[in-house]
């Protein structure tokens, strides 16, 4: 989540007004913050992640799971430890677009000890029970992308109809009512990013087409309140259509948040996790600005959106020391990877260090009516904390390797979004094959672009190939042979490495592989690529008794992920290593 | 190419510099740290072979001149100096040869940690296990050495170290391929003692004859044996960043030719 500022929301036509306001004044102040700051050294590491939930509520009796729109009452319940006593708690619990949802974090960064990565399951599994705890009986917690009836009539308890003329929205498929109630920012931001584009969103995915799939495959729109019939016209044939910020916000992520220790580090893993975006609109600003060539470029590419959402507080500013308006731009910019400079040193409290943010969103290539756009590294991300956990702690020690090792893994921005596409096909885990750096060992080079990269797996690309590449997960395990990890933390870290590796090679399933056996072969799906709500109570029963452990599944889970994950760091090691803030 | 050495040689050191650029390791499958060892020495030697040999008395040092063991940081206190030193049969002369050269690359500086990995004829013989610990403790004492533990030892060897030594060890290390099963006595002793108990991914016998032949041909390696090997990591405090790494070794003429 972004900035959070409270005030009163400016409707859209005045939002409008002060576009250009917001946008002149927001790179100032990124100037600013960036010359203040760019000289900064010496921040140690510090990394955590945020999980968020979706509250699903069973009827065991009619057999029919929907997303709970208890958040608001949840959240503050478990908001109550944090107001009385808000620097020792062990988690802190965020509002998230969706009046289902939750975002947990933990109540403190974790440090730059390997040791840290062994608290970090004990931390979530401490978060989830935390939030299970004040659920209601029937509800449960899950950290699925998508719900799998999202938008589906029926699909939130309390069920409302969806005002397809009316409200922020105006969506065929999601109420208003399941958009978080408790801050007027997710609702202002719904109404004014429709209004921005002129018109509702529109996402098209293919749908699965299975052997009774209506061909072509067509949602009844009309019937659906599409009076206007604009829906039906941004609507394609043989694809799931929606059409609100609901169906992407609405999704649960996986984030990742780390510190840089200066800004040059910072931009460093910011270039290697992922090339930066094309040039854009305020570029010439930026650079005579002196900020360099591609720094300039991405906060350049940030700015070419209209802030969506204003406060009429926040309006007039003080360049040289707000950044709200840098801050508005940036936070309703959702990509994959965000650099993210320190928030600005108002005097009592210390500035927050310099943090590269890496969101990575759960990637399901979900079968029927109802997915998601995502995008990001090309996995297929789990709803089980065990490869939450996994895929955090990888990403961070990925991010020591390249650091330590000076890996160059740049390939150029066509080949990157050669591979969004690609990582979006249907198991493309194990049969499709991505652009990835031939010589990850050269600075750069002068060679054409087309012969820095060369197409591979996304075994060979985690677990090595031969002669070529050594294997992310080879080098971080010789980047390991070189650190001091104590015993526990040395044997949680490989199963974690081990889960990954086996999912890569292709012997574990993926949860959308997982996901789409289970629905195919379900007694009451009937080949028609639609997930019922029987099939959905079913499907969602399992993947808690799953998560619970009351049901084993080694064919996604593996056999044995018995980590040795602690709360506290083991006293010998933190006596000797001081990295505590 | 290197092949061989002067006849007149008995006792070459080898210094690789900082291994982590060395752009073969970032390509190649990653090799085991034997493997890391022998090419990293390899570069070295041929280096060394291609400008020509410099060999006059009986005693080789050779290492790469340009490249630093110890990147070059503003901040010294932003370090973290670990080693690791195996001996063989060489006793304490070899030990403490091995240490001093580690301080002459760290200049000013003292060693954080340094792990001591005896493969003698009897590693588990005790008295020679503390005739070496008593070396590691000197310098402790003359702070050179802040914290000095050991690797692969029985629980109860270890145990018996701890009692008998002045400067107890700080460290125990253990093979990565035992950290989820380690004996509960050693776990727990640890606890109890604040001793930390770290893993390592290094095999028995770090450079076992196969790889010596590798490394210096079939003939070279029948003349001589290991007679220490140590291991330089640096790292940047907290930041989980390891700036360098990089192996030293020394090897003796067993019997002249």
């Amino acid at each position: 989540m972004g900035l959070l500022s409270e005030g009163s929301p400016l409707s859209w036509e005045k939002t409008k007004e002060l576009a250009d306001h917001v946008r002149k004044h927001g790179v100032i102040q990124f100037i600013n913050l960036y010359h203040r700051l760019k000289n900064r050294e010496g921040d140690v590491l510090k990394w955590g992640d945020e999980v968020e939930y979706i509250i699903v509520t069973f009827d065991h009796e009619k057999k029919v799971a929907q997303v709970s729109l208890r958040a608001p009452e949840v959240l503050s319940t478990l908001q109550e430890k944090e107001l009385r006593d808000p620097n020792n708690v062990k988690s802190l619990w965020r509002p998230e677009y969706g009046a289902y949802m939750i975002e947990g974090t933990p109540g403190k960064p974790y440090g730059g000890l390997l040791a840290h990565f062994n608290i970090v399951e004990a931390n979530m599994r401490m978060r989830r029970q935390e939030a299970t705890h004040v659920l209601q009986g029937n509800e449960v917690l899950f950290s699925l992308t998508a719900f799998p009836r999202l938008g589906c009539p029926n699909f939130s308890s309390p069920s409302y109809k969806p005002t397809p003329s009316s409200g922020a929205s105006c969506s065929l498929f999601i109420p208003d009512e399941t958009i978080f109630p408790g801050h007027p920012r997710f609702k202002t931001l719904t109404r004014n990013i429709r209004l921005r584009r002129g018109e509702k969103v529109a996402i098209n995915l293919p749908v699965f087409k299975d052997k009774k799939t209506q061909s072509p495959f067509r949602d009844d729109l009309r019937a659906l309140g599409d009076a206007s019939g604009d829906s039906n016209g941004a609507a394609l044939p043989d694809h799931v259509y929606m059409d609100a910020m609901g169906f992407g916000m609405g999704c649960c992520c996986l984030q990742l948040t780390f510190q840089a220790c200066n800004i040059r580090e910072a931009r460093i893993l910011y270039d290697q996790l992922t090339p930066l975006c094309p040039i854009m609109a305020v570029y010439a600003q930026l650079r005579a600005a002196d900020i360099d060539h591609l720094l300039a470029q991405h906060v350049a590419h940030l700015f070419v959106r209209d802030s969506v959402s204003l406060f009429s507080e926040k309006v007039d500013q003080d360049d040289h020391n707000d950044t709200d308006h840098f801050e508005n731009i940036q936070s309703t910019n959702w990509q994959t990877m965000r650099f993210k400079p320190p928030s600005p040193p108002p005097p009592p409290p210390p500035p927050s260090p310099l943090l590269t943010r890496v969101i990575l969103s759960y990637n399901i290539n979900l079968l029927i009516p109802i997915s998601k756009v995502s995008h990001s590294l090309p996995f297929t991300f789990l709803p089980f904390t065990s490869h939450s956990i996994a895929i955090v702690c990888f990403v961070v020690l990925l991010t020591r390797v390249i650091l330590s090792y000076n890996i160059n893994l740049l390939i150029p921005i066509s080949k990157v979004d050669e591979n969004m596409v690609r990582a979006q096909k249907r198991n493309a885990v194990n049969t499709e094959r991505f652009w990835f750096r031939k010589d990850v060992g050269h600075e750069s080079s002068s060679e054409s672009p087309s012969d820095v990269c060369t197409l591979m797996t996304i075994n060979e690309i985690i677990n090595g190939k031969e002669g070529v590449f050594p294997g992310l997960i080879p080098l971080i395990n010789n980047y390991l042979g070189g650190m001091d990890v104590d015993a526990d933390t040395h044997c949680t870290i490989q199963q974690y490495l081990k889960l990954i590796a086996r999912r890569a090679s292709g012997e574990l399933l993926t949860t959308a592989s997982w996901i789409r056996r289970f629905v195919q072969s379900h007694p009451a799906y009937n080949e028609d690529s639609i997930v019922n709500e029987r099939i959905n109570y079913d499907l969602l029963a399992q993947a808690d008794r799953i998560q619970k452990g009351e049901v084993t599944c080694p064919e996604l889970l593996g056999h044995c992920i018995i980590s040795k994950t602690h709360e506290t760091i083991p006293k010998a090691v933190s006596k000797n290593y001081d990295c505590t803030d | 190419m290197f092949t061989k050495f002067p006849s007149s040689l008995s006792k070459i050191c080898i210094r690789t510099g900082n291994v982590l650029n060395n752009n073969n390791f970032k390509q190649k499958a990653v090799q085991n740290p034997t493997e890391e060892l022998v090419e990293s020495v390899r570069v070295v030697l041929d280096r060394w072979a291609a400008e020509g040999v410099d060999a006059s008395g009986d005693h080789l040092e050779v290492h790469v001149k340009d490249e630093s063991d110890v990147p070059p940081e503003d901040d010294v206190s932003e370090l973290r100096f670990s080693a690791k030193v195996y001996v063989t049969d060489g006793g304490p002369p070899a030990l403490t040869e091995a240490i001093d050269k580690l301080l002459v690359i760290l200049g000013g500086s003292h060693v954080d940690s340094l792990v001591l990995s005896y493969d003698g004829e009897d590693s588990e013989n005790l008295p020679k296990l503390m005739e070496l610990w008593t070396v590691l403790q000197d310098y402790v004492t003359a702070n050179k050495i802040a914290q000095i533990g050991v690797a692969d030892v029985e629980t109860e060897t270890f145990v018996k170290l701890y009692e008998m030594s002045t400067i107890k060890p700080a460290i125990v290390q253990i093979s990565l391929a035992t950290c989820c099963v380690v004996p509960p006595p050693l776990q727990e002793f640890t606890n109890k003692n604040d001793v930390q108990l770290l893993t390592h991914n290094d095999p028995k016998h770090v450079l076992p004859s196969e790889a010596m032949v590798n490394l210096f041909g079939d003939e070279e390696a029948r003349s001589f044996k290991l007679l220490w090997m140590s291991r330089l990591l640096v790292h940047i405090k907290c930041r989980g960043v390891l700036a360098s790494k990089s192996h030293l070794i020394c090897i003796q003429r067993s019997q002249l030719t």
